[in-house]
């Protein structure tokens, strides 16, 4: 149905650019992120079909983008696909001139520092727009834990960009 | 860190704006929606796929019962002789 594969591209649109950033923040590899990307949408495509709401959609996309990620660890890697991508990169942040471009640089690396658990957490939160019941509910742990996460990320966070020379000093 | 700190850097974090999809990627998401056959499909294009093969085999079976000729059944002959040798049976018993 057409009207069906609008709103889906129009979906992708809107949260692609969300979930790769996620993605990309627990590979570190954009190949490897751009698979689990496709495999997280091919599963959370099924219960799009359901009909759910839009909350529990933005939700259901983390928990299987999540869920692909794992299996790709576990050893599921499409090695052909990495070969062909390798090299290839782009930031994980929009361009948006030369003055922002240390401030993305340093937001990069700050993401880069925190422990897994946490930067799942605020990538969620902070571009998904995700509560913290919803986080963890994706992620499996109570939303007190995904709160206690979240804030001691930003603590580390704000302390990289509030440092002599950070974004926010 | 303090509250207003805090907010300074969820702001900062917030206004970052993620990546856009590479071309290429973006397709391939956006095709996935064109491609997939949902459960309901599946089941519909299973159910079809089956009454097809049903249909043939029933189809199939007249066929080859309309082309084959029925098997010959016995002569006059072959019926009155069985019949003789049924009565001779009970005559034998008869005289013990």
């Amino acid at each position: 149905v057409p009207e069906e594969q609008e709103a889906w591209e129009s979906w992708v649109a809107r949260q692609g650019p969300v979930a790769l950033l996620y993605a990309r923040s627990m590979t570190g590899s954009l190949a490897d992120a751009e698979d689990a990307l496709q495999e997280g949408f091919v599963r959370f495509f099924r219960f799009w079909n359901k009909g759910g709401q839009m909350r529990d959609r933005a939700k259901m996309l983390f928990a299987c983008v999540r869920s692909a990620l794992l299996d790709q660890r576990r050893g599921n890697l499409r090695r052909q696909r990495r070969e062909e991508l390798r090299g290839r990169d782009m930031p994980l942040f929009e361009e948006s001139g030369e003055a922002q471009a240390a401030r993305r640089e340093l937001v990069n690396r700050a993401l880069e520092e925190l422990p897994e658990e946490q930067r799942e957490v605020v990538v969620m939160k902070l571009w998904g727009g995700l509560t913290f019941a919803e986080i963890g509910e994706a992620v499996g742990v109570p939303a007190n834990t995904a709160a206690t996460r979240y804030r001691y990320a930003l603590e580390k966070m704000g302390g990289m960009l509030l440092a002599p020379g950070g974004a926010l000093s | 860190m303090n509250e207003q700190e805090h907010q300074a850097t969820e702001a900062l974090l917030r206004g970052m704006q993620p990546a856009r999809l590479p071309e290429d990627l973006a397709r391939a998401l956006a095709a996935i929606g064109r491609e997939r056959l949902t459960w309901s499909d599946r089941l519909l294009a299973t159910s079809a796929g089956m009454g097809a093969i049903a249909a043939c085999v029933i189809a199939g079976i007249v066929v080859w019962q309309m082309m084959t000729p029925p098997p010959p059944g016995p002569s006059a002959e072959e019926m009155a002789a069985r019949q003789q040798m049924a009565a001779e049976y009970q005559t034998l018993i008869a005289s013990r």
